[in-house]
C-alpha cells in the first residue's frame, strides 16, 4: 500500500532522562512532572509553551493525562495517553508527529515515567490484564519472567541459540552502560559472570532479567522550523510503523510482528538495515532483542546466533552499536519509561548529545519497541528510523 | 479419555482459552462452557526459581501446551519428564489467586512404553 504522507517537517527535541532510582515513595506525577521540568530546562522553554501532552505510565491510575494538566497547572489543547508499555515511545512519536503536521498542537511533550513502590511490581503483574490474571498468574506467579522463559526456551531450541550467544547482548550493554551516569547497574559484567549467575526462570538467569525501578524519559515534538528558531538540536523521522497482535496463530511467539512492516519501513526511509549507525531494541530480555534484530532484517531469521558471534554490539566494538546507553538490562526498567529509553537515547546519539559513549558520526538510528504481555507474548511491535536533523 | 471444561463458540465451534466474552474467531456472543478433549503437545517449558507469591513451591515447572482441539495453554508441569514434544493431558487443578490452575501429565499412552527421549 502506498503511503501518501510522510513525516516531513517534524523535529524530535530535548531528549531527557530523569535519573532512575530502585524504589520510591513518590507517586507517578512526581516522575512525570520532573521529567517534564527537565525537558523544559533543556529546551529553554516555559510550561506555557507546551500545548500538547502524551503520557505513558502504569502507575498513574486512577489519574489520567488530564489529571496531570491540573496537577501541573497547564492549559493544553491536545492530549494522548498511551498505555502500551514498551511500544509507548515510538507510538507517542507517531501520534504527536501527525498532530504537529496537522496543526492540532505546536509543541508536544511525550513522556514515559513510572514510580516503583515497595510491592508495587507484584500488584502491577498480578493485575496486568484479564488474561494474565486468570490464565498465567495461577501458574507460579512469576510475572513476565515465566512467560518469556517459555518463549526463550522454544526459541533457543528452534534456532539452536545458546545462553552464551544471548549473553553477548547483556555483556555488551553493560560495557555501554559503564559510561552512563544514570545507569543503575554499572559493575563490569563478563560472559563468565553471565553464565554463572543464579537461575531466575530457566532458561533465564539473573543477567537476562531487568531490574524494576522508578524514573522517567521524554522528548519534545515540534515543527523543524520551530526547533531551528529555538536553536535546538533535533532529529527527523524518516519512517515509523506499528503492528499489533501479529502472527496470532503462532502458539509460541518466535516473531513479534516487525517483519510485517519491515519492507514498508525501509522503503519509506529509503535505506536498509546496513545503513544504520546504531540500533536500539526493546531489551526486556536479550532473546527479545535478538528477535527484533532478526525480524528487522539485521540478519536472516534463525541466523541470530551466528550474527551475535560475529557482530560486536558495544559502542566501541567496531560492529553494530546496540542499546548504546546500556538499555533496560543495565539502566533498569522504570515501567513505561522503558518504552522510551531507546528512543530518547537514539535522539541523543543522532544529535551528538550522548550522555555516555557517543557513536562517532551517528546520523541514523533504528529504534524498535515491543510491549504488552496480555497473555503469553508481547502484542505490540513498533519501529522508527530517525536521522540527524540539525544541530 | 480425559476432558477439559472450556468455552466453545455456539456459532462456529471454536474452542476458546483464556476465557473470552466473544469468540476469537467469529466475534459470536454465545460462548458455552462444555467438555473438550484434553490432549496436547508440549511446545516449551520453563523452571521458575522465583515467584511473586510466597506460597509458590520452588522450583516450579511450567509448560506451554498446544491442545489438539485448538488453543494453547500455559500450565503447571510438575513432572520433570515433561519436555518439548511430550504428549500430555491437561487437567484442571483448582482455583488459585484469580484464575483456574491447570496441570499437565504425561499421556497414559506415552507412559505405557513409547519413548520420548
Amino acid at each position: 500500500m502506498q503511503r501518501t504522507h510522510g513525516y516531513e517537517g517534524v523535529a524530535l527535541v530535548a531528549p531527557t532522562t530523569l535519573p532512575y532510582v530502585r524504589q520510591s515513595d513518590k507517586a507517578a506525577p512526581w516522575f512525570i512532572g520532573r521529567t517534564l521540568a527537565g525537558m523544559l530546562e533543556t529546551a529553554g522553554l516555559a510550561k506555557g509553551d507546551i500545548d500538547g501532552l502524551a503520557v505513558s505510565s502504569f502507575t498513574l491510575a486512577p489519574d489520567t493525562v488530564v489529571s496531570l494538566a491540573e496537577h501541573f497547572g497547564m492549559g493544553l489543547r491536545w492530549l494522548e495517553q498511551i498505555p502500551l508499555g514498551g511500544a509507548s515511545g515510538v507510538i507517542a512519536l507517531r501520534r504527536a508527529a501527525r498532530a504537529i503536521q496537522s496543526g492540532d498542537a505546536e509543541i508536544i511533550a511525550c513522556i514515559g515515567a513510572d514510580t516503583n513502590r515497595a510491592g508495587g511490581f507484584r500488584d502491577l503483574v498480578a493485575n496486568f490484564s484479564r488474561f494474565s490474571a486468570e490464565a498465567v498468574y495461577p501458574h507460579g506467579a512469576a510475572g513476565p519472567n515465566g512467560v518469556f522463559a517459555l518463549i526463550a526456551r522454544h526459541y533457543m531450541e528452534k534456532y539452536g541459540v545458546t545462553r552464551a550467544d544471548l549473553g553477548r547482548i547483556s555483556v555488551s550493554q553493560r560495557a555501554n552502560a559503564m559510561h552512563v551516569p544514570h545507569a543503575l547497574l554499572r559493575k563490569p559484567l563478563t560472559l563468565d559472570d553471565y553464565l554463572a549467575a543464579r537461575p531466575i526462570a530457566e532458561p533465564f538467569h539473573l543477567y537476562d532479567c531487568v531490574m524494576p525501578c522508578a524514573g522517567g524519559e521524554g522528548f519534545l515534538v515540534m515543527a523543524t522550523d520551530r526547533a531551528r528558531a529555538l536553536g535546538l538540536p533535533y532529529a527527523r523521522i524518516s519512517a515509523v510503523e506499528e503492528f499489533h497482535n501479529g502472527h496470532a496463530a503462532d502458539p509460541v511467539q518466535f516473531r513479534g510482528g516487525w517483519d510485517l512492516f519491515r519492507d514498508r519501513l525501509y522503503a519509506a526511509a529509503g535505506v536498509g538495515p546496513a545503513d544504520m549507525d546504531l540500533v536500539e531494541t526493546y531489551d526486556d530480555y536479550p532473546v527479545i532483542s535478538l528477535m527484533q534484530l532478526e525480524d528487522l532484517g539485521f540478519c536472516a531469521k534463525g541466523d541470530g546466533a551466528r550474527f551475535l558471534r560475529e557482530t560486536p554490539l558495544a559502542v566501541d566494538g567496531g560492529g553494530l552499536p546496540h542499546n548504546t546507553s546500556g538499555g533496560q538490562l543495565s539502566c533498569g526498567q522504570a515501567g513505561s519509561a522503558g518504552g522510551f529509553l531507546g528512543l530518547v537515547e537514539a535522539i541523543r546519539q543522532v544529535t551528538g548529545q550522548a550522555l555516555g559513549q557517543q557513536v562517532p558520526q551517528a546520523r541514523r538510528a533504528l529504534v524498535s519497541g515491543y510491549g504488552m504481555v496480555n497473555y503469553d507474548r508481547g502484542l505490540c511491535a513498533v519501529a522508527t528510523i530517525i536521522t540527524e536533523g540539525g544541530r | 479419555m480425559s476432558a477439559l471444561w472450556l468455552q466453545v463458540c455456539d456459532d462456529c465451534g471454536a474452542v476458546q482459552y483464556p476465557r473470552r466474552e466473544v469468540c476469537v474467531a467469529c466475534l459470536g456472543g454465545h460462548l458455552v462452557s462444555q467438555t473438550v478433549m484434553a490432549g496436547g503437545v508440549v511446545l516449551s517449558t520453563a523452571l521458575l526459581h522465583a515467584s511473586l507469591e510466597t506460597e509458590t513451591p520452588l522450583p516450579y515447572r511450567i509448560a506451554t501446551v498446544l491442545l489438539d482441539c485448538g488453543p494453547h495453554m500455559i500450565v503447571s508441569a510438575p513432572d520433570p519428564a515433561i519436555g518439548i514434544g511430550s504428549r500430555v493431558t491437561v487437567r484442571r487443578d483448582g482455583i488459585w489467586q484469580d484464575g483456574d490452575r491447570y496441570d499437565a501429565v504425561i499421556s497414559s499412552a506415552e507412559k505405557g512404553g513409547a519413548s520420548h527421549g
